[in-house]
């Protein structure tokens, strides 16, 4: 059976009507110590569910923060199979949903049945392929089924109704929504789009929506959050800092729920 | 366990022999309905005399949607094969039972060669021992409706499906009209192909999103893909992310569109002949020859504008990008040859050009660099990962991802997410059909070999594909030493595509290091990762140093400098010497010429 995780987290965001915080790491960056102390802080601030990357040579969804933390967690001898291992240590330490980033040859290099097993042993919830549409989804949406697995599903701007369709049929947990187009990244202002692009996936999906890519700012939160959406996903903006100055950074991104 | 549902083949016909005629008030509103319910193909019948249809229906369809579209009649020759390719169609319906076994493979075969897809319908015990014949790539249906009486039984199709292979992807044809008749199916086909009750529906969409989820499709794995069009056995497909589905899907559209479009054709092959210089010369090596005790004979593409074979397909997805009313052209570089050659192509069109190169490869090829500012480009220096040509592949990627409502990526090599290595496949065949040509019209006969050096791929696809169906020539790729995805590599995934590549065990791309900038690469195209495993083609490498000596000898005894990557395609055939009948003939592709390599050949003599 799929993991019940998202499903009562959401449940209990729409009840406290509350935008969910998603911050995200590489697994590994800088090292291992230093990545655990990362998603401690994340923790501690009350993070609604964790997103952790998988790093990857090639990332080519990523911009260059990304990009770099992925490069220096390799360089100080990050695996997958260590990764694993990592995020057996985090589900030790928290009861929220553990989502997985990470491209298509992390997961055929380890072997598709394989990885899918042990994330789930390790205590991961879903796993987001970056270079994965659906068009290639099929051999990994079984396995990652086969073992409880969501495979979550990115949306954009350009979804229309019948991409959303081809798209609904592997997506469970939440859409991953991109607030813009091109890589992972800070940026100074919100794409204006996202709030339509919001509004159309509501009316089109019983899905919960999760809107990443670029958010680096408490207004970036409340817009979104004002524009109905349910999670919000904080990567580069964190990742580009050490664990040190997390807390208070991530004391500056608390939101108010709506009224 | 979850698994996928069925895909649902949606059928356009205007009568049936069973039904009489159809009410189609309004076709195109019968189509934005099937996409609407989730048809994954359009089906059109253009028999006229029973079924009503024609070629221009299929044309209508083709102009209202672009979701594949199979073709359905009565065909029995390879000219049915082109005009069912230039009608607009992707996917080809060949009727087993309406031919020899023999003539079927044939018919299969040709259409597979052409870029159509193939279902095979199946009737009878003698039909389906032709199963194990059919090349993996082609779907097979089963047709519930006895063509004898016309009648149609969907538990006639249900006794067969036990007997198929495992790894086919199965259509079941015909007779569906509840949705409890097609979940008897479950997990035993991947499509099913509904006409008559969509058509009489009120509601064609809602029926249709009902059926589809009554059925579960078969597992799939990679083996499945291979009857995909974007992918070569089980390599190729599109590892990308969602952003860059759309603008994809667009260039595969128009690529399909124009590659038949007698106006496109015409404009490309006036800028072949006029601006590049095609044909190029297939030139005989007498002095080698002599030397070699066989008939060695150079594909010249040196002589092309541009001095390598990269123009053929710059000057193509130029005018596609063009066609498509692109207003910047992108490109990633390693040697810089096809940078040089795009910036050349947005100097001509008038577009803005921007070439990505990895830091080191800007020190390294330093020439090259001013040639693509002297045509207007602008070189973006990549500092990412290893500063090469693959990180450069990434960067461009990032910017289309960001930028592709007006920019036009013109991937160089036939690597890639789908379409590009069919499209760089489509634009650099042209070398393999003159060069076909011309040696059949000086020697009376095919080549004994034909041999080219592979980084991505693309000249070697280029001059094989037109001797790929010609089984006794031999063909021989030649990889760098320290490049050598396809002898060295193990499949992964990247840059969109699954292929033979250099990776750790823990699935990094590893990095190649070669002395010709070209063949620095750690993947290679998908084609070629098939090619390898059925072993049309034999795969081999040769060091820097024996290039170093095949780029000399070239030069001394010929008085052509080739480019360091040609030079191992040579390298290797100069291995040949006094191994091969002196009637042997051994074509050579030239791909390049090698003013650009003499700082870097300076360094080593």
């Amino acid at each position: 059976m799929l993991s019940t995780r998202y499903t009562s987290t959401f449940k209990k965001l729409k009840k406290q009507k509350r935008l969910g915080f998603c911050p995200f790491a590489i697994l590994g960056d800088s090292t291992e110590e230093e990545c655990i102390k990362r998603v401690t802080a994340y923790i501690n601030a009350g993070a609604d569910m964790l997103e952790l990357g998988i790093p990857f040579s090639d990332p080519i969804a990523d911009g260059p923060i990304v990009a770099q933390a992925s490069q220096r967690a390799l360089d100080a001898g990050i695996t997958t199979k260590k990764c694993i291992t990592l995020i057996k240590k985090i589900r030790t330490a928290t009861t929220v949903p553990i989502g997985i980033l990470c491209y298509a040859n992390s997961v055929h290099a380890y072997g598709i049945e394989s990885f899918y097993k042990d994330i789930a042993k390790a205590g991961a919830d879903s796993v987001l392929i970056a270079d994965c549409p659906p068009e290639e989804l099929a051999p990994f949406y079984n396995s990652a089924h086969k073992n409880g697995i969501h495979c979550i599903c990115i949306v954009t701007q350009d979804t229309d109704r019948k991409r959303l369709k081809i798209i609904e049929k592997f997506a469970t947990g939440f859409l991953y929504v991109v607030s813009t187009l091109g890589v992972t990244g800070t940026r100074t202002a919100l794409n204006p789009k996202i709030a339509d692009t919001i509004k159309f996936l509501k009316k089109s999906t019983t899905l919960p929506l999760s809107i990443g890519f670029g958010l680096s700012s408490k207004e970036h939160l409340c817009a979104i959050q004002k524009a109905g959406a349910d999670c919000g996903i904080v990567g580069s903006y964190l990742v580009k800092r050490g664990s040190a100055e997390l807390p208070a950074i991530l004391d500056k991104l608390d939101i108010k729920p709506l009224d | 366990m979850n698994t996928t549902y069925i895909d649902i083949i949606a059928e356009v016909k205007l009568k049936s022999p069973s039904h009489g005629s159809f009410k189609i008030p309004n076709l195109k509103k019968l189509i934005i309905s099937y996409e609407d319910g989730g048809a994954n193909m359009i089906s059109v019948i253009t028999d006229k005399e029973r079924f009503g249809g024609s070629l221009d229906l299929l044309k209508k369809v083709r102009e209202l949607t672009s979701l594949p579209i199979l073709r359905k009649d009565f065909l029995s020759t390879k000219k049915d094969m082109d005009e069912t390719l230039e009608a607009g169609a992707t996917c080809v319906l060949v009727i087993a039972r309406d031919h020899t076994h023999n003539k079927t493979l044939e018919l299969t075969k040709y259409a597979l060669s052409i870029g159509l897809e193939v279902l095979v319908e199946l009737h009878n015990k003698k039909d389906f021992s032709l199963i194990n014949k059919l090349p993996k790539e082609a779907k097979i249906g089963i047709n519930n409706r006895d063509l004898v009486t016309l009648k149609t039984d969907s538990n006639f199709a249900i006794s067969f499906l036990d007997k198929i292979p495992d790894d086919r992807y199965i259509v079941a044809e015909s007779g569906f009209s509840k949705p409890e008749e097609l979940a008897t199916y479950s997990k035993k086909i991947n499509a099913a192909l509904i006409g008559s009750s969509l058509l009489t529906s009120s509601n064609p969409a809602k029926l249709l999103s009902q059926l589809k989820k009554t059925a579960l499709a078969k597992e799939l794995t990679f083996a499945r893909n291979q009857q995909r069009i974007s992918y070569f056995g089980e390599y190729g497909g599109q590892f990308i992310p969602e952003l860059l589905i759309k603008p994809l899907q667009e260039v595969e559209f128009a690529f399909n569109k124009f590659k038949n479009d007698k106006a496109f054709i015409n404009k490309l092959n006036v800028l072949l002949d006029t601006y590049a210089g095609r044909p190029t010369p297939l030139y005989k090596a007498e002095n080698l020859s002599r030397e070699l005790k066989f008939n060695l004979y150079l594909k010249r593409e040196d002589l092309l504008h541009g001095g390598a074979h990269k123009t053929n397909n710059t000057l193509g997805q130029g005018l596609l990008a063009d066609a498509m009313g692109k207003k910047e052209l992108i490109a990633e570089t390693g040697a810089g040859q096809h940078g040089v050659a795009v910036a050349m192509i947005g100097a001509l069109l008038k577009k803005k050009v921007k070439i990505f190169m990895g830091a080191r490869d800007i020190e390294r090829q330093h020439l090259n660099v001013q040639r693509m500012k002297l045509y207007g480009a602008e070189v973006v220096s990549v500092t990412s990962g290893s500063k090469t040509l693959k990180d450069a592949i990434n960067e461009a990627l990032r910017y289309y991802s960001a930028n592709s409502k007006n920019t036009f990526y013109i991937f160089g090599t036939a690597a890639g997410p789908h379409p590009f290595p069919t499209i760089v496949r489509h634009f650099q065949s042209i070398i393999g059909t003159e060069s076909r040509e011309q040696i059949l019209n000086e020697t009376k006969q095919l080549p004994t070999i034909v041999c080219a050096c592979v980084g991505g791929g693309s000249n070697a696809i280029g001059i094989f594909s037109a001797f790929i169906n010609d089984e006794t020539v031999k063909l021989i790729g030649v990889e760098a030493a320290g490049g050598a995805s396809l002898t060295n590599g193990t499949p992964a995934i990247l840059h969109g595509s699954r292929s033979y590549c250099l990776q750790d065990s823990n699935g990094s791309i590893s990095e190649s290091q070669s002395i010709s900038a070209g063949l620095d690469y750690p993947g290679v195209g998908p084609e070629h990762s098939k090619l390898k495993d059925i072993k049309r083609v034999i795969y081999t490498t040769a060091t820097d140093a024996q290039a170093l000596y095949a780029f000399k000898k070239l030069s001394k005894d010929e008085g052509i400098i080739p480019a360091l990557e040609s030079s191992h395609a040579l390298a290797y055939v100069l291995s040949l010497k006094g191994k091969l009948p002196r009637t042997a003939t051994v074509i050579v592709n030239l791909s390049g010429r090698g003013d650009k390599d003499l700082t870097t050949v300076e360094k080593y003599i």
